[in-house]
């Protein structure tokens, strides 16, 4: 159908025609000659003889001869006696026509021509023969270079499309402009009615919508084709490609093959013949493309589709990078915002050498330097003048150059030359390509929180070793689940297992176990108390983990409240106070005893007076006589207070305390004391037992074995332990004067009165003694037998 | 002892006393008052003895400590047979524990005419004795 090429007249053709005739009229050589020359000629060559048709037919040739390179040029075999509408039934009219010319006028004629059916590009000689209704084609095969041509075209096509797209990219800056260019640069280049971008959305059912944004309109009156478009309505499976990349390219919406009537409806309506759509992927996804339209039936050439194809790829990314662009420039406006704005925080850049180059409100806010007095200068003047001389700073950018990094956490001076503490860290600054470019310095001002933290630290220190270095236990509960949160080192000593570590042993359940049955509810109670928020000292009984010891604990607890007075935590301070309390109560009995004993004594003292004052002559004798009995009293009183439980007063002692007593050592010689050492009496027993015995030894002295008027009298006493059946231990003493002459019988009634009262009726009343007394021939002879203790203690003598 | 012997007179008063001078003194004190005494004696198992000898028991005076004894198992029988007593005791209240702590106490040294008045009134509070005086 396109005829690129021709040229009327004969001359060219003229020859070959002319010597073909020539050989069909001379002999056999000449014919030999031109077959052969005719045989191996590279063109093409054909005789065609013009047909009969119908009335109403197109015309038709029948070819009458042909040569070898017809047949290799047109691919036709066997085309002798065949009509060309037979074998190209598509044959391009226009060359037919040129034919019926030729034949018609009888000149002949030059061209250049496409026969689309044979993808053959012909250069054409054609003329007359002498044959009536015949002619010849000779043509030359120039599809290859046809073929060159157009690409070259194409390229140009294509140089100068990009070449128009640079410029508009050069001059156009607004995305959206530059891509309407670019549809312009399309539309014109290949003489299309519409070129527009369009972004492809997802339907809710999994098709897919175009929105189409304006683009190029070659007929500013024609319908306008924007806005939203459903693929549904124009065929969507022939899009299918899409995803991968593959562009549609449909000559003529009439013919092609698939679609309904309605689609092709859809089409007319928007005024399209022919299209293409390119899509554009972004990161992988189906996100657009580009779409061009004709108005007429449009083959879509490899070199169109790849034109469109590369000023779409152009002008995706060029808008890509404009997005890409203008979100920079939002993330480096909000950035120095953000530097700008934030007061708290010291963020300067500064150069390798450590130069100040920025120098934004936030540093000048920290730091007190203008901004003037700031940029050029060296940024180790933030730092202290110890830190200067240590060459901190210097340190600091190396450790940043080399690792990228640097932390700077330390006081630091302001130029008022208040001291700051600052937080923060110096980064290397690159470029994008990696090489440095500087240093960004980022500090807070942290020196309230500083000297806060620090002072909690101090004081938590404190607390530590107070708490630590205790006795006591001090411990510290969750408010909430009563778990322990600290325990301080004494809960080991105290409690005899480790400090609570772990959920199980910090829960009081686990604490509990080993408080005693009949405290636990009490003490859980008392913790109920302080988790309310009140006060509570209590004493509770606990089972020691390690040796299973029972032990007093005694806790004042108290709770801790937070910021709002709600109770966080509850505490105490427990301390084991198992032996205090054993003082205490051993103290209570003592206090008590001593009360009984004084009371008693007082008691004792004063039925003692009233013996004494009713056996006495005279007061003479009375205060003689009670002084005495009061000394022995005393006496007495004095061994039992050096007595303990264990170390009990012993028979020999007392013994010996009333014998010493009696003074002056008058009686030596005469005095026999025979038995074990060390007999323990009864605390009980002591004091009535001793007045017996001072009763005893005074009525010796006075009128018995050791009265100066019996010089031949002697005193033995003898003792001894003996055990009943039943483990009970009696001592028995015996007391016995011998060489005394005896007195008449009114002063031994008056001198052994109340001794003999106490022996006969005392000691058997309180003591559960047996006892005998006999004033015999020779003197006094008593016998006692006192219940003891039963143990017999060596020491003592 | 004036006027005492109407106090106590044919009142038996069991004496629980383990010091032998203390309980010669009350001994003599009660009986001026014309009480019989009954003991006394000095020891818990010699009190419990004698209260089940004696049918007829109208009050008694019971020292806490007999010798290193409590006197508690005298006072639980006495309390079983509804007879008033009195300790007579050198110990302080705190000594004393709490189920006996309401029982009327004579604090040593005991002065007999104390313990005589103390004795006349609880047992007059049982037995309507002031009634007959």
């Amino acid at each position: 159908m396109n005829i690129e090429h021709a040229s009327r007249g004969a001359s060219a053709a003229r020859p070959v025609a002319g010597a073909l005739e020539e050989g069909h009229a001379s002999g056999d050589e000449s014919e030999q000659r031109y077959r052969s020359l005719f045989t191996a000629m590279e063109q093409g060559f054909c005789i065609i003889e013009k047909i009969e048709v119908a009335p109403g037919q197109r015309g038709d040739f029948r070819y009458v001869a042909v040569n070898p390179a017809f047949e290799r040029h047109t691919g036709l075999v066997d085309a002798v006696g065949k009509t060309i509408r037979e074998l190209v039934p598509d044959a391009e009219q226009n060359i037919m026509d040129r034919y019926e010319e030729v034949l018609r006028t009888g000149e002949s004629q030059r061209f250049e021509a496409r026969v689309s059916a044979l993808n053959l590009w012909m250069e054409a000689d054609v003329f007359p023969v002498a044959e009536p209704d015949r002619i010849a084609v000779l043509f030359t095969n120039i599809s290859d270079r046809k073929r060159t041509e157009a690409t070259l075209h194409a390229n140009e096509q294509r140089q100068f499309a990009l070449l128009k797209l640079s410029d508009a990219q050069r001059t156009v800056s607004d995305p959206s402009e530059f891509r309407r260019a670019a549809m312009s640069v399309i539309g014109e280049q290949l003489g299309l009615a519409r070129a527009h971008f369009f972004d492809a959305e997802r339907d809710a059912d999994g098709g897919w919508t175009h929105v189409i944004e304006r683009g190029y309109q070659r007929d500013s009156d024609a319908l306008e084709f924007v806005g939203r478009y459903s693929l549904r309505d124009f065929g969507s499976w022939m899009f299918e490609g899409f995803a991968g990349g593959e562009p549609v390219a449909i000559a003529n919406i009439e013919t092609a093959p698939g679609l309904t009537e309605e689609e092709r409806v859809a089409y007319r309506a928007v005024g399209v013949v022919a299209f293409i759509n390119v899509p554009l992927l972004r990161n992988g996804e189906y996100a657009g493309g580009i779409g061009a339209h004709a108005t007429a039936p449009h083959d879509w050439t490899e070199h169109e589709i790849e034109l469109i194809r590369e000023v779409a790829a152009r002008a995706w990314a060029a808008s890509e990078h404009a997005h890409a662009e203008a979100a920079l420039r939002t993330v480096e406006e909000r950035f120095r915002l953000i530097v700008d704005g934030a007061r708290d925080y010291a963020i300067f850049a500064t150069d390798l050498q450590g130069r100040i180059t920025t120098w934004p409100a936030g540093a000048r806010a920290v730091l007190g330097w203008t901004e003037a007095e700031a940029l050029g200068q060296p940024f180790a003047m933030t730092f202290t003048p110890e830190d200067r001389a240590r060459g901190v700073p210097e340190q600091e950018l190396a450790g940043a150059a080399e690792r990228g990094f640097a932390p700077d956490v330390r006081w630091h001076q302001r130029k008022d030359g208040r001291r700051i503490f600052i937080e923060g860290s110096t980064r290397a600054l690159v470029d994008e390509r990696g090489v440095q470019t500087g240093f960004l310095k980022i500090g807070q001002d942290v020196t309230d929180r500083h000297a806060i933290e620090r002072a909690l630290i101090e004081s938590e220190s404190r607390f530590r070793q107070f708490a630590e270095g205790s006795t006591n236990v001090l411990w510290i509960r969750d408010a909430a689940t009563l778990r322990m949160e600290y325990a301080s080192p004494a809960f080991q000593a105290v409690y005899g297992r480790a400090c609570p570590n772990d959920g199980a042993t910090s829960s009081l359940r686990c604490w509990g176990r080993m408080v005693l049955k009949e405290d636990r509810g009490r003490v859980f109670q008392n913790f109920r108390r302080i988790r309310k928020g009140e006060r509570v000292d209590h004493e509770f009984r606990i089972r020691r983990a390690n040796d299973g010891a029972l032990r007093w604990i005694r806790d004042t607890d108290f709770p801790l409240l937070d910021e709002s007075g709600e109770v966080r935590a509850i505490a105490g301070i427990g301390a084991d106070v198992t032996e205090t309390k054993e003082l205490f109560d051993r103290q209570d009995v003592l206090v008590a005893e001593l009360q009984h004993r004084t009371r008693n004594l007082v008691a004792v003292v004063r039925s003692i007076s009233n013996k004494t004052l009713r056996g006495a002559a005279s007061l003479d004798e009375f205060k003689s006589r009670f002084l005495h009995r009061l000394e022995s009293l005393a006496r007495a009183q004095g061994l039992l207070s050096r007595a303990t439980s264990v170390e009990k007063v012993s028979f020999d002692d007392l013994l010996r305390s009333e014998l010493a007593a009696l003074g002056d050592d008058g009686k030596g010689g005469k005095v026999t004391l025979e038995g074990p050492a060390g007999v323990p009496l009864r605390s009980s027993t002591v004091q009535t037992f001793a007045l017996a015995l001072h009763e005893l030894a005074t009525n010796a002295l006075k009128y018995g074995a050791l009265s100066a008027a019996n010089p031949c009298g002697r005193l033995d006493v003898r003792w001894r332990v003996e055990r009943s059946g039943d483990g009970s231990a009696r001592l028995h003493v015996e007391w016995q004067e011998s060489g005394v002459e005896m007195p008449r019988g009114e002063v031994a009634a008056r001198g052994g009165g109340y001794g003999r009262e106490l022996i006969e009726r005392a000691l058997p009343y309180q003591l559960q003694a047996q006892t005998t007394y006999d004033l015999g021939a020779e003197g006094v002879r008593c016998t006692m037998a006192v219940p003891i203790s039963g143990v017999l203690v060596s020491s003592g003598g | 002892m004036i006027g005492g012997e109407a106090l106590l007179s044919g009142h038996r008063i069991l004496l629980v006393e383990d010091d032998y001078f203390i309980a010669y003194m009350m001994t003599e004190a009660l009986q001026d008052a014309g009480a019989i005494v009954l003991g006394p004696v000095s020891s818990v198992k010699d009190a419990l003895a004698l209260l089940g000898r004696e049918q007829h028991v109208d009050s008694a005076l019971l020292d806490m400590n007999l010798g290193g004894d409590p006197v508690f198992p005298v006072a639980d029988a006495l309390a079983g047979r509804g007879v008033p007593f009195l300790f007579a005791t050198g110990y302080n209240e705190s000594a004393i524990p709490p189920a006996w702590r309401h029982v009327m106490r004579c604090e040593k040294p005991v002065d007999a005419a104390t313990v005589v008045r103390a004795l006349h009134s609880c047992a007059g509070a049982v037995q309507g004795l002031d009634d007959r005086v």
